[in-house]
């Protein structure tokens, strides 16, 4: 399409922070700005009335005057079953309340676009399961938009910095620790393949649990003098953690930061030095050191192997995050990708990559027009840098219209792994439950694979499919997060052979087909995921959000 | 009330360490379910606010993920408070159990000794209805008299240790007390024979006096004396020998009486699948030889039980089979009590069957090591007299 009408929107939809991006038609992905003309949006949500609520720095200050209404951190309880919040009389699932997010950075972006955005693609984290997937894809359902693809963060980054290195074959280790989430990813550049080797993570480890452990050592001060625990109070709390926060924030480019606490009347200071503050936490990090080992060992890399370090999330900002990655890879980081900014784009990018074949930033560039000399022209970039141009394409930076015609958005071809392994509860010969993995961790997605089973009873009428998602033998070790059902067969002997067909897409979300050998009879699924809300419930909510004023 | 939905009530009680969900909302017992009510949604409100906060985090996430739940307790909370005093009571009852049965190692139990043990209980958080159960199941397994006993006895009572219905006659009851003091004379162990057999005398006095027994139909007999009706009573059952005493285990019999331990296990669901039929408590008393106790087990042929087993919690009890077949509806379970094993003179044991869907029901076994101090006293001084006649016997020759 050749204008601008059909932009795909990157959506960073992070724990803490959420933004967004677009690839413009010079190929050049930028951050849109929200509302306020700030590039990132607090992930925060403040109910004032049965249909209204505020979406970003507004809601943040109204934590410590309403907290029963404000809501934050909604991704760690996605794709989470019966966990619903209530506010005004109405429940809201957290899709909701992501959905109500994404709508205030839709509305933004309209604003300033000028039209109407219908398609998007959100991102996840890598180790996000195919509920918190599926949670997510219906969140931004029920904002309205179109989501085209749910990809991982890690690999969105990956594409944001790989862009000027697309023609070398590189390995790259990811390292994304989010306000909620942590993700370490090996991925290799082969040409103009990305390919994700290995994947690891923690979905609960994150910047807030550093900011928790702040809080508890604050508190605990503080209960020592005054026997009192501002904890306990909600108000109290929020205040507290909020200069947590700033004290942390602060804490990595000075040594030292105050925190004043005020609770029933009794004031004091705390005193925290970043030594204490990385004393603290000294576990956090050597979680995130382990996980990358593992990553590294999964990856069947070695650290010598990678060439480029990727930090993507503002806690690794953190000078103890830094110095632990550089103390194992013996490498720097990569220093010109914006931490926060860095998925929005990479997500704005895949969603060109493999959505918008027609862009015309990927088309091959006009001849140059012939064009008198001035002076007051930037010089054009010699030949012998074309990289110089891509890298201003990249990373926003001030470009002549002529060194972008000069070179073109390459398209760079994206291949995820899984991240769970997923399998099927079935009888063994002695009839005990037994779970049979059909796809392990890490295999390319998209995947296909059949498998041959067996009647386990004399005429039986139906059967009942369970997919489980998890490494682990037994029921209990692992998640059930499907089940499929095919009914109304003629009664089938003991031992005919049945076959289940699982489809991972690109989307890492599951088809299922269930199909009986001799009769041909099928049954397929697209796997709504437990915890996940039916038709009826999904346009209700888009109805009731269409509803909301947004702010 | 679904058990698992009491289950989840006494985790969170656990959880936020209170004792139950009223004093967890600052109410009375008597608080109405609308004030329950009320109170867990202001709370829950509440609790949104305290999601993030470390010190809350794990009470808020409860309460928000398992709201709907809660609320159904809500709406009976009479139930609630009766489930978590049970749950304190189950909780205390092996120390109840251990100071009763110490109490009653003397043989004998004097009213002090029953007012003292009632105070402990009490002090547990045991209820004096509770622990007049425990104690009396305990002394009858014992063979220990309660002082309230030889007063307190019913005619319901009476019929039940004769082993007969409301409505026999007179004959019926004679014939009955005599057919048990036969049987007892079978019996070895003196001292339980003797308090047995007070117990039937009584009870037998104590019906013969009674003016309003059936009459006994003579309707189709020829004249003449009333010929001695045989009563076909029930086979020895437990009533008499939880008086008298315990025959070695191998003569056991279970009555084909199947128990419902649904209330037991936590499946909710309303129809079994799994049936053990005969007592829900064994007692055992053995020395050296494994004693084996055969429970039945039937299967309904409920088409959502994929697996069924048999789990003993105690290394003592070997199962066998352990894994139950699917395709027989009715088979017997051997539980094999290992004396070798047994790491006390006392010792208590729980099996328990499962299916698929979850625990079905289980069963208490009660082991008690013999000692060989006695029969190895008598056998030494039985040896020792007859080794002293034939030195008699020897030396007058």
């Amino acid at each position: 399409m050749a204008n601008d009408t059909d932009m795909v929107l990157g959506i960073d939809l992070g724990t803490t922070f959420s933004a967004m991006a677009y690839v413009n038609r010079y190929g050049k992905p930028e951050i849109i700005p929200n509302a306020d003309g700030q590039r990132t949006t607090p992930s925060v949500v403040h109910f004032y009335d049965e249909d209204a609520c505020v979406v970003g720095d507004e809601a943040v200050k109204m934590v410590v005057i309403d907290p029963a209404n404000v809501i934050r951190f909604i991704k760690r309880h996605m794709g989470e079953e019966d966990f619903t919040l209530e506010f005004f009389g109405q429940n809201y699932t957290p899709q909701e309340v992501s959905a109500l997010i994404l709508t205030k950075l839709k509305q933004d972006a309209e604003e300033l676009v000028g039209y109407e955005i219908h398609d998007a693609v959100i991102t996840v984290p890598a180790y996000f399961n195919s509920a918190q997937r599926g949670a997510t894809a219906e969140a931004g359902k029920i904002a309205g938009l179109n989501v085209l693809s749910i990809i991982n963060e890690p690999t969105a980054a990956a594409i944001a910095h790989g862009l000027d290195r697309v023609g070398e074959d590189r390995k790259l280790l990811v390292l994304d620790l989010g306000g909620g989430t942590f993700d370490v990813t090996a991925m290799e550049i082969r040409g103009s393949k990305l390919v994700t080797v290995a994947s690891d993570g923690n979905a609960e480890l994150g910047g807030k649990d550093w900011d928790d452990r702040l809080v508890n050592y604050v508190a605990d001060e503080f209960f020592e003098k005054f026997s009192l625990d501002p904890r306990d109070e909600a108000a109290p709390y929020q205040e507290l953690y909020e200069r947590c926060l700033h004290a942390k924030i602060s804490l990595s480019s000075k040594d030292r930061a105050v925190i004043p606490v005020n609770y029933k009347g009794h004031r004091t200071v705390v005193k925290v030095t970043r030594e204490l503050f990385e004393e603290l936490t000294e576990d956090l990090v050597q979680q995130c050191e382990d996980t990358a080992a593992l990553v590294i060992e999964k990856a069947g890399f070695s650290w010598e192997e990678i060439d480029d370090l990727l930090l993507v999330g503002g806690s690794t900002r953190m000078p103890m995050i830094q110095r632990a990655l550089t103390n194992l890879t013996g490498k720097q980081p990569v220093e010109s990708i914006n931490p926060d900014e860095a998925v929005a784009l990479g997500a704005a990018l895949a969603g060109v990559f493999r959505h918008r074949p027609d862009h015309p930033s990927l088309k091959p560039p006009e001849p140059p027009k012939p064009r008198k000399r001035v002076e007051s022209l930037p010089p054009e970039p010699s030949p012998s840098t074309p990289r110089g141009a891509v890298i201003g394409m990249a990373y926003g930076g001030h470009v002549a219209e002529a060194a972008v015609e000069r070179s073109r958005l390459q398209a760079v071809e994206i291949q995820d792994a899984t991240t769970h392994p997923l399998g099927i509860i079935v009888l063994d010969r002695e009839r005990q439950e037994r779970v049979v993995e059909l796809i392990p961790e890490g295999t390319p997605v998209p995947h296909q694979v059949k498998g041959r089973f067996a009647y386990a009873y004399q005429n039986m009428t139906a059967v009942r499919v369970e997919v489980t998602e998890g490494s682990g033998a037994y029921r209990d070790e692992v998640t059930v997060i499907g089940k499929v059902e095919l009914n109304g067969l003629p009664p089938r002997p003991r031992g005919t052979p049945i076959e289940v067909v699982y489809a991972y897409g690109v989307d890492q979300i599951l088809e299922v087909a269930v199909i009986d050998v001799e009769t041909g009879a099928t049954r397929k699924v697209s796997l709504r995921f437990k915890g996940g809300m039916n038709h009826n419930d999904l346009s209700d909510a888009s109805d009731r959000r269409g509803r909301m004023h947004v702010e | 009330m679904d058990p698992r939905t009491l289950t989840l009530a006494a985790e969170f009680c656990r959880l936020v360490q209170v004792s139950d969900l009223l004093t967890y909302l600052n109410l009375g017992d008597d608080a109405s379910p609308d004030e329950v009510r009320g109170r867990l949604a202001q709370r829950r409100k509440q609790m949104q606010g305290m999601q993030s906060n470390p010190k809350y985090k794990q009470e808020a996430l409860f309460l928000i993920k398992n709201f709907a739940k809660l609320d159904l307790i809500a709406t009976s909370p009479n139930e609630h408070l009766e489930d978590m005093r049970r749950r304190s009571e189950s909780t205390h009852m092996p120390v109840l159990e251990m100071t009763i049965l110490s109490a009653l190692s003397g043989g004998s139990l004097s009213e002090e000794q029953e007012d003292f043990l009632l105070r402990n209980a009490l002090e547990l958080g045991v209820s004096e209805s509770t622990f007049r159960e425990v104690l009396g199941r305990l002394a009858r397994a014992h063979g220990v008299n309660l002082p309230g006993d030889a007063v307190a006895a019913e005619d319901a009572d009476h019929f039940k240790v004769l082993g007969l219905p409301k409505t026999a006659h007179r004959a019926q009851i004679r014939a009955a007390y005599e057919a048990r003091s036969r049987a007892l004379q079978q019996l070895s162990d003196r001292k339980k024979v003797l308090s047995a057999q007070a117990r039937i005398d009584r009870a037998f006095a104590q019906l013969m006096a009674t003016e309003t027994l059936a009459e006994e139909d003579t309707s189709d007999r020829p004249t003449g004396p009333p010929a001695r009706n045989r009563v076909r009573t029930e086979p020895i059952d437990q009533a008499i020998f939880n008086a008298a005493t315990m025959p070695p285990a191998s003569q056991r019999v279970a009555g084909p009486r199947a128990i419902e331990q649904l209330s037991r296990g936590d499946l909710g669901v309303s129809t079994p699948t799994l049936v053990v039929s005969g007592p829900s408590d064994y007692s055992v008393r053995l020395r050296n030889r494994v004693v084996s106790i055969p429970v039945e087990v039937s299967l309904a042929g409920n088409r959502d039980v994929d697996a069924a087993w048999v789990h003993s919690a105690v290394e003592w009890i070997e199962v066998r089979p352990r894994q139950l077949n699917l395709d027989s509806s009715m088979q017997v379970v051997h539980l094999r009590v290992l004396p070798q094993l047994l790491p006390a003179e006392l010792n208590r044991g729980e099996v328990s069957f499962h299916t698929n869907a979850g625990r079905a029901a289980s069963v208490v076994v009660v082991a008690r090591r013999s000692s060989y101090l006695i029969p190895a006293l008598v056998g030494g001084v039985t040896s020792l007299i007859i080794a002293l006649m034939a030195l008699g016997w020897f030396l007058r020759t």
